[in-house]
């Protein structure tokens, strides 16, 4: 019995006529194809667009058992425009073949039109070729005979193609309520669109709404339908019935049943609008995996739609019901307007979901600071639902800051920190608020003292991104359980500082300050980090003023580098907040890489002592370095000059570094003598590196073995010579005597007042 | 998915099984190309077992159905003799090629090979299987352990401890397993058939003829391997495995025709335009292939009516009437294929023929020139730029 195929308009001519580049490129690869044989090649002009179309018997690699009837030879029309403004289409002639899943919906049932390809013909054609194409087809025909070609992880098929239109229910409202029938308001708001958009709002909400924009809405679901076979959408009541009724479900009762529960009154005047849900199946026997919700929208007032199914009928302009038994109508004359996909506005798990997260992270953080950067790590990590926030700001958006800020000069004259907490909250309008803005000043006490300090004993996580170092400082010192993470980025705008407390906080914020001073003043890569007047790629940049006052100053740092920063922040806090330990990092901008590259710093806890008046906290390094130098110096002493700093508000001395001995010292047995070579460079070469917050703390020395650390008269002199330097800056003179086993004795002011430390050893 | 692929090598034998889980069997090998001859379309055998073994220098099992050159031709240039010295060094810089278990019927043990040019290779062949047979290992004889009395005796072989290197007809090849390869082979041929109650009389003791099951995902896929066997032995089988009620072993989705499509597979009667069989291989071919099966003629082209080596007197196969009966009778009916070997994909370039098993059953692999290759479902979609 011979098979019999689907005509194809157009006049056969002979292959070498054809002239189309596709065309010619298809028949190139059916030539090369051994097992493939062109059939016809056809002309056609017939609708003004000049096509050429291959008829080839294609070779299929169907299986013995299948899914789908396809044959072992298929006979494919593949079909070239000249316009070239779609996909060439590939037909599947057979009349007996099967109604398969991904087939193009056409207005003749045959040829079926084969689904070749996901993407736009935009992006496709960059890459189309003929072999490709007769290639594709016969994989296609082939995972279509085994059932494959709707992959086991794709999702379902769409069970009828859309209308470009879309309807938008607040998140949950369905589900908050049984009622089958809801008044609702649907709104355009932009009408210039391809994809109409309808905005759905509870009618309470707008009362000066029009009266075509108030709808009702019924519910109904559906039995469970099996996915595959996508259908065009339904014109009708009636047609949609024919898709739906199965299994003793009929669409048109349904409707009818709730139709007579809608009171008579104003909402029956209201528009009509049909809410489905179907559930869907892989498989005829498998789970329902998926519910498909369409909207369909009428032009019918929901009176009108009443009569027209035999509910209701009209008596003197009232819709009275038709009592006894009735016969309904079809719903033939229930014409459909649009049928509307139905989406829902976002939830923050959805949100965090969107954002990688597969659960979304709740930590209550503390937010200091809402400026260019705090504003920005702050929304990007809202839009991953990440975060329970107080966003805490005394500032107020001035125009200047719509330069490097989240927010717009829409929110000019208002609190920067109020502005970032309802942005924030916007990204999951409806859903309950992550964020509240907080108008405060944590370095003054005023109205909100006590807000902010319930704020900070509830905090899981303080944020500092103040760009503040008082504030720094504030917080460090600030009893609570709350880790800190602080952000800020240096003078020029090309490095993000991220500075990580443990979750212990053995160090504390404070510490990390100075260690990364360090760091600034000695390491090679970070020779210009703190060169308040170079820009991002090396260039001088002034500041700019924008007010009157001394301190209306506002630095030139691109917005991109914020930006950048911002979300490298943000993903830094993300990640910090999983980790225990405490970290210290800095990301600088590289304009030769044309990226962030991350500048490696290690965190150790400090040591700290308390003497009389000052507590003294000594980087672990520190100790380490003194016990080498000494050991290397060894029989002779040897010493050098302490670098730290001093926090005379907190009365706390940091030594955090230490110099060997300048090349002109005297060393000895017994004694040594500190030279002066190169050091006036090197200290001043650590205060600009550091802006002044580190530098000549004191003097160092060694003991030889046998004698202890105890100071000795030599000693108690060379500490009141430190003091008649120090005593100027107001700061105590401090001394450090190392000696054998690791001990360090740290003399602060007075040779009495003195700590004993062992280090860690050299 | 195991393959299973048949060679192009013209009317020779070699077909290469590839499970699942690695292991690589192979029916015979017979190399008989002539790589001078440009017009010569058959594959180069040794470069397509090398290129699909890659690294693996050794097949699990390598079977000699029975010691026809067009079953062995060039195996001392490919194979590693673990018993014959002289063909254990590399071929052209190319290590050999070892075969762990031989699998052998029977009469390649026994039987008087004549000692010529001709008949060096078997005589080789015969010699490792002798040799292996003796030593207790890399071995298995398809027969009733009976059969091999006699040689054993004539050479100091002790029956009794070489039992478990036979396997008789009607049991399973023990190197393999559903529950551990997702394959069995059932041995129809040698076997022996029941004369009376006392009397049992070895017949075909010559040729190896095994039922394949394959399972994928619980799917069972069933190959007919048929030798060279001729009707009558396949009127046999038929008949003994019907008596013994396992008509499953008679069922087949994929057949390699016996003898390159010969109509003596089928009558002693070629027929005009088409053979007709006698009932019992009738009923091999019509009653128990399956649906959509594949039948594969592992020979030259089918000739043409008229055409010379189709009117010739004694005609070697294929024979057309043959084929026109597999195509008529067997494959039309159930919606199958015909395959000849080297009329694949085109009698203009063949090239081996692979017939993919899995959940799907059977399909023959339609060869891809480019790299649109079975993950062009993935590789259709550019993944969305994310934004």
């Amino acid at each position: 019995m011979g098979e019999t195929y689907s005509p194809i308009p157009g006049q056969s001519v002979q292959a070498s006529t054809l002239r189309l580049p596709r065309a010619l490129s298809f028949l190139r690869a059916i030539e090369e194809s051994p097992q493939d044989s062109v059939v016809e090649c056809l002309v056609d002009r017939t609708d003004g667009d000049y096509s050429e179309t291959i008829i080839v018997d294609l070779c299929v690699a169907r299986p013995q058992k299948t899914v789908h009837e396809i044959c072992l030879v298929e006979r494919i029309a593949g079909r070239f425009t000249e316009t070239d403004a779609a996909a060439p289409e590939a037909l599947a002639l057979r009349m007996t073949f099967p109604q398969v899943p991904h087939l193009n919906l056409r207005k003749d049932e045959y040829p079926k039109s084969l689904c070749l390809y996901a993407e736009e013909w935009s992006s496709q054609r960059l890459r189309w070729h003929g072999k490709g194409f007769l290639e594709r087809i016969r994989e296609w025909l082939r995972l279509t005979a085994r059932g494959e070609l709707h992959q086991r992880d794709q999702p379902l098929e769409p069970l009828m193609f859309g209308t470009g239109c879309r309807v938008i229910l607040p998140h949950g409202w369905l589900n908050a309520t049984d009622s089958k029938a809801l008044p609702l308001n649907l709104a355009i708001y932009d009408s210039h669109l391809y994809e109409r958009v309808l905005m759905a709002s509870p009618p309470a909400r707008d009362k000066d709404v029009q009266p075509e924009q108030q709808y009702l809405m019924l519910r109904v679901a559906t039995p469970a339908v099996t996915h595959g076979v996508i259908r065009n959408s339904p014109c009708s009541l009636s047609e949609l019935s024919g898709f739906t009724d199965r299994d003793g479900f009929s669409l048109i009762s349904e409707i009818g049943e709730q139709l007579k529960a809608v009171p008579s009154g104003p909402v029956r005047d209201r528009r009509f609008v049909l809410l489905v849900d179907f559930p869907k199946k892989r498989s005829a026997d498998g789970p329902i995996e998926h519910v498909e919700r369409k909207a369909f929208l009428t032009v019918d007032p929901v009176a009108t739609v009443g009569e027209k199914l035999g509910v209701w009928a009209k008596l003197d302009g009232a819709t009275l019901p038709i009592i006894g038994e009735t016969t309904l109508g079809d719903g033939g004359s229930v014409h459909i307007e649009a049928v509307l996909n139905v989406s829902e506005t976002c939830t923050w798990d959805v949100l965090a979901l969107l954002n990688g997260e597969p659960e979304r992270n709740k930590i209550k953080i503390l937010s200091i600071g809402a400026g260019a950067l705090g504003s920005q790590v702050a929304c990007n990590l809202a839009r991953a639902g990440f975060g329970q926030w107080t966003v805490v700001d005394v500032d107020t958006f001035l125009p200047h800051n719509a330069a490097r800020h989240a927010m717009t000069a829409h929110v000019t004259g208002f609190g920067k920190a109020s502005a970032v907490a309802c942005e924030m909250n916007g990204y999951a309008p409806g859903e309950p608020e992550i964020a509240r803005g907080l108008l405060a000043d944590v370095l003054r006490s005023g109205s909100w003292d006590s807000d902010l300090d319930t704020v900070l004993k509830d905090a899981e996580l303080v944020l500092d991104m103040s760009a503040s170092v008082p504030v720094a400082r504030h917080l460090s010192s600030r009893s609570s359980s709350a880790r800190i993470i602080s952000l800020f980025l240096n003078p020029s705008g090309s490095d993000l500082v991220v500075l990580a407390e443990d979750r212990m906080r053995t160090c504390p914020l404070n510490d990390l300050e100075m260690l990364y001073y360090w760091a600034a003043g000695s390491h090679d890569e970070l020779v210009n980090h703190l060169d308040e007047n170079r820009g991002p790629e090396g260039m001088i940049r002034p500041h700019m003023r924008y007010g009157a006052s001394c301190r209306d100053i506002s630095s030139l740092i691109p917005h991109d580098f914020v930006a950048l920063h911002a979300a490298n922040g943000a993903r830094s806090i993300r990640r910090l907040a999983a980790l225990p330990q405490a970290s210290m990092a800095i990301y600088r901008y590289d304009q030769h890489v044309g990226g962030l590259c991350p500048v490696p710093l290690s965190v150790e806890p400090l040591h700290a002592c308390s003497t009389k008046n000052w507590e003294v906290r000594i980087a672990p390094d520190v100790l380490r370095s003194v016990q080498q130098y000494r050991k290397n110096a060894l029989p002779n002493e040897t010493g050098g000059v302490l670098i730290g700093g001093v926090d005379f508000d907190r009365s706390v001395v940091y030594v955090i570094g230490v110099l060997a001995a300048p090349d002109d010292s005297v060393q000895f047995p017994n004694g040594f003598i500190r030279g002066s070579k190169k050091l006036a460079e090197r200290l001043g070469e650590i205060e600009r590196r550091t802006l002044g917050n580190l530098g000549y703390l004191g003097e160092w020395h060694s003991h030889p073995s046998g004698v202890g650390t105890t100071p000795s008269t030599a000693d108690s002199q060379l500490l009141g010579w430190i003091q008649e330097h120090t005593v100027l800056d107001g700061r105590p003179a401090v001394m450090m005597i190392a000696g054998q086993r690791r001990e360090c004795r740290v003399v602060v002011g007075t040779v009495s007042n003195h700590k004993i430390i062992k280090g860690a050893g050299a | 998915m195991h393959t299973v692929t048949f060679h192009n090598i013209g009317n020779a034998d070699c077909i290469r099984i590839n499970l699942a889980n690695g292991k690589k069997i192979l029916f015979d090998y017979a190399n008989c190309r002539n790589p001078y001859d440009k017009t010569d379309l058959r594959c180069d055998l040794p470069k397509e077992l090398r290129d699909d073994l890659d690294e693996r220098d050794y097949y699990d099992v390598v079977a000699f159905t029975h010691l026809d050159r067009d079953h062995y031709a060039g195996s001392t240039d490919f194979f590693y003799f673990e018993h014959i010295t002289k063909y254990q060094d590399d071929v052209d810089g190319e290590p050999r090629i070892k075969m762990r278990t031989m699998w052998v019927p029977a009469a390649i043990i026994t039987e008087a090979l004549s000692r010529d040019a001709s008949t060096v290779e078997a005589v080789a062949i015969q010699t490792e299987a002798r040799a292996r047979f003796k030593a207790g290992s890399g071995i298995r004889v398809f027969s009733r352990p009976g059969r091999l009395k006699d040689w054993c005796e004539e050479n100091g072989v002790d029956l009794e401890k070489r039992k478990h290197l036979v396997t008789d007809a009607g049991l399973l090849a023990p190197e393999f397993s559903l529950d551990s390869d997702e394959v069995e082979f059932f041995v129809h041929s040698p076997f022996a058939v029941r004369q009376n109650a006392n009397e049992v009389e070895d017949r075909n003791c010559d040729a190896l003829v095994m039922d394949v099951t394959f399972e994928s995902d619980g799917q069972r896929t069933k190959l007919f391997l048929g030798s060279d066997v001729t009707h009558e032995v396949l009127t046999d089988i038929v008949k003994v495995t019907e008596m013994k009620n396992r008509p499953e072993r008679l069922e087949w989705d994929i057949f390699k025709l016996p003898h390159h499509c010969s109509y003596l597979t089928l009558s002693d009667e070629k027929g005009t335009d088409k053979t007709k069989p006698v009932p019992s291989v009738a009923r091999v071919f019509e009653h128990y292939g399956q649906s959509k099966c594949i039948v594969v003629s592992s020979s030259d082209t089918i000739p043409r009516k008229g055409d010379e080596r189709d009117t010739l007197v004694g005609a070697n196969p294929p024979h057309r009437q043959a084929a026109n009966y597999y195509r008529q009778d067997v494959i039309a009916p159930k919606n199958g294929q015909f395959v000849v070997t080297m009329e694949h994909p085109s009698t203009s370039k063949p090239t081996p023929m692979v017939v993919e098993i899995d959940f799907c059953k059977a399909s023959v692999r339609q060869r891809v020139l480019t790299s649109v290759t079975s993950s062009a479902a993935a590789a259709s979609y550019t993944a969305p730029r994310a934004g």
